[in-house]
């Protein structure tokens, strides 16, 4: 039971990960304002029907797996990865609606918007999160 | 310490291998995607990382047995081995044959193949016993 959730919890966290990067690289490579309909609308599909479902099989597989054999896990562990998945979620939503937003100005008001530095900034605290959050993995045999 | 970051290192590249995987995976066999584009740049260039992902594993793997406390005798690093061997030897043949392959069926069915081993590689190193 146990070896079968984790072999869930790391499938689930590949597939989520790579949907993430596939929006990141999509988002790099187009900066040209005139296909932020075209990039919205992909990454919008990805976070509703790839990312969010494996978030929520990460959270449940995660929670289980730690239920089961607590003793495995140092003290506070629990703690700082929750922490540390909260700030990947919180950044990657953040990312999605400046996303909206700057879909929104170009739609409505024909204007550039100017958000993109900020969500290279949650981005990158997302990554460094989640980076931060695998080496902690790590350290649990 | 050492023995931490050698072992974030390995699942970071692996998360990279087993992402490139699926994403080869679903772009060979996307409908909108013609035939002629199936061996694009960016399928090649990620066989390419995958290559790499899977020599860079490898090589922290091997460094992570005797720190863990198993040998090289262990039945799952040996068969982790000829998996990763299994692995390379059929990015190689896809690089290699990439012009000549033109089946989408083909191309599909290779990365679902690379796909199931990869998940034999993750059950062996979560269970510490081999389906082999």
């Amino acid at each position: 039971m146990y070896n079968l959730l984790k072999i869930i919890h790391i499938l689930s966290a590949v597939c989520f990960l790579t949907s993430m990067v596939y929006c990141v690289y999509l988002w790099l490579s187009q900066r040209n304002p005139r296909f932020i309909s075209i990039i919205f609308q992909r990454i919008q599909t990805h976070t509703w029907q790839i990312i969010v479902p494996f978030i929520v099989v990460q959270l449940l597989t995660g929670f289980t797996l730690f239920s089961l054999q607590p003793q495995k896990f140092p003290e506070g562990w629990g703690k700082t990865v929750a922490i540390h998945f909260i700030v990947v979620i919180a950044s990657w939503l953040g990312f999605v609606y400046l996303l909206l937003m700057s879909y929104k100005q170009k739609l409505l008001l024909n204007r550039h918007s100017s958000y993109r530095r900020w969500q290279g900034f949650l981005l990158v605290i997302g990554g460094l999160a989640l980076f931060e959050m695998v080496f902690r993995m790590a350290s649990v045999d | 310490m050492l023995i931490n970051i050698i072992k974030f290192i390995h699942i970071i590249f692996v998360l990279i291998l087993c992402g490139a995987t699926i994403y080869c995976l679903a772009q060979v066999t996307a409908k909108k995607y013609a035939l002629a584009s199936l061996q694009n740049d960016t399928v090649t260039r990620l066989n390419k990382i995958i290559l790499g992902c899977l020599g860079v594993a490898a090589v922290t793997g091997t460094l992570l047995v005797y720190p863990k406390h198993f040998t090289f005798h262990t039945p799952w690093i040996q068969a982790a081995y000829l998996f990763v061997v299994i692995l390379s030897a059929s990015i190689f043949l896809l690089l290699l044959f990439r012009k000549s392959l033109r089946s989408r069926w083909i191309l599909g069915g290779s990365y679902v193949g690379l796909g199931v081993v990869l998940i034999a590689v993750i059950h062996d190193a979560v269970t510490k016993h081999t389906v082999w």
